[in-house]
């Protein structure tokens, strides 16, 4: 079982050489350059990813011993047309697609998290639980996951007619949940907060039910790490 | 894509060649392409079978130098971009790959933009 912390290291320097090994960033095929020695001697993109063939490269590339560096410098932007369609099925790919990077990397691959960057630089994200059983499953163990968990379980002892432990778990399942969702908050704007929390939490259940039906593909269990935020 | 290539062209330090892989589409990649040649010393390579990884390998094959940066068709790079880029890999053998920064920009005021310019924009101040 690892216990990964998952940190927002993107400040300009060298991922590899002066980071903790536990942590890995990857980068976006967007905006990334390749040595062409280096392409050379790990290989092509994996033409078998569908989704995930950042990660692929990154953990090839860097298991190679090739230092990976960071230039924040060297931006570039992003135009964005999207729908709630095409978020929910881009969610519902990364999910599907990314058990089969997991399965090729082990538990290298379980450390590559897809988020590349994010809103506040240095930030630590919250701690998540990652478990590789001998059946061959990966779990994320996130506050989404939970909050769910709760309240699956304050709805089964309120059915048993189990009053005290349904209470607390509903009460556990609401903390989780404010905590979830408290950064998509601003009373300012009710409006665009209750669009954030909706988008989010889809965005997050396509990409748990793209993980678990793409992990189901491989044969294995697959929990995909659901996002969360710090306010 | 027009956007992209022309954000190419304003380069500070600009790029030896460009490879333009048109992934099976269905649109008019090669006209624009072909419209780039008097400003970017830029080839246009067809790439039948959809895919991103297979789209980016045809792209690398068909390029010839020692550093192969990567840009997608809905991004803009910044003047100064390849110049940056290209700096940590002449400072230092050892580095095999960079990763620039990719922010997201407002087209239209969609809440979903909203979204995402809120959740994956980098602490860095937007330029918009």
């Amino acid at each position: 079982m690892i216990i990964q912390v998952l940190c927002n290291l993107f400040e300009e320097g060298y991922q590899r050489r002066e980071r903790d090994s536990s942590i890995s960033p990857f980068f976006a095929g967007a905006n990334v350059a390749f040595r062409r020695q280096a392409l050379d001697q790990i290989g092509r993109y994996d033409e078998s990813c569908a989704s995930g063939e950042d990660q692929d490269m990154w953990l090839r590339i860097t298991e190679a011993r090739w230092e990976a560096y960071f230039e924040p410098k060297a931006a570039v932007r992003h135009k964005n047309r999207l729908t709630v369609r095409s978020l929910i099925r881009q969610w519902f790919r990364y999910g599907y697609h990314h058990p089969y990077v997991t399965m090729k990397h082990g538990s290298r691959g379980v450390r590559v998290y897809r988020r590349s960057s994010t809103k506040q630089k240095g930030a630590i994200y919250d701690c998540l639980l990652t478990a590789r059983f001998p059946f061959d499953a990966t779990l994320f163990l996130t506050s989404f996951l939970l909050m769910h968990a709760f309240f699956a379980l304050a709805v089964l002892f309120a059915a048993l007619t189990l009053g005290i432990p349904a209470i607390v778990m509903g009460i556990l399942a609401l903390v989780l949940a404010v905590r979830y969702f408290r950064s998509d908050i601003d009373m300012r704007h009710p409006l665009q907060a209750f669009s954030f929390v909706f988008l989010r939490y889809i965005a997050n259940l396509a990409l748990l039910l793209g993980g678990l039906l793409g992990g189901m593909r491989l044969g294995m269990l697959y929990v995909s790490p659901t996002f969360d935020y710090k306010a | 894509m027009k956007d992209a290539l022309e954000s190419l062209v304003r380069q500070s330090r600009l790029p030896d060649e460009v490879v333009v892989v048109d992934n099976a589409s269905e649109d008019h990649t090669r006209d624009v392409v072909v419209g780039f040649k008097g400003n970017l010393n830029v080839k246009y390579v067809y790439e039948p079978i959809r895919g991103i990884p297979r789209a980016r390998n045809a792209g690398v094959n068909a390029t010839t130098g020692d550093i192969i940066a990567f840009i997608d068709d809905d991004c803009v790079a910044d003047e100064d971009w390849l110049k940056h880029m290209e700096i940590p890999f002449i400072r230092d053998p050892y580095v095999g790959v960079v990763g620039g920064e990719v922010s997201y920009f407002r087209i239209g005021s969609g809440i979903i933009e909203e979204f995402y310019i809120k959740n994956m924009n980098s602490g860095r101040k937007s330029k918009d």
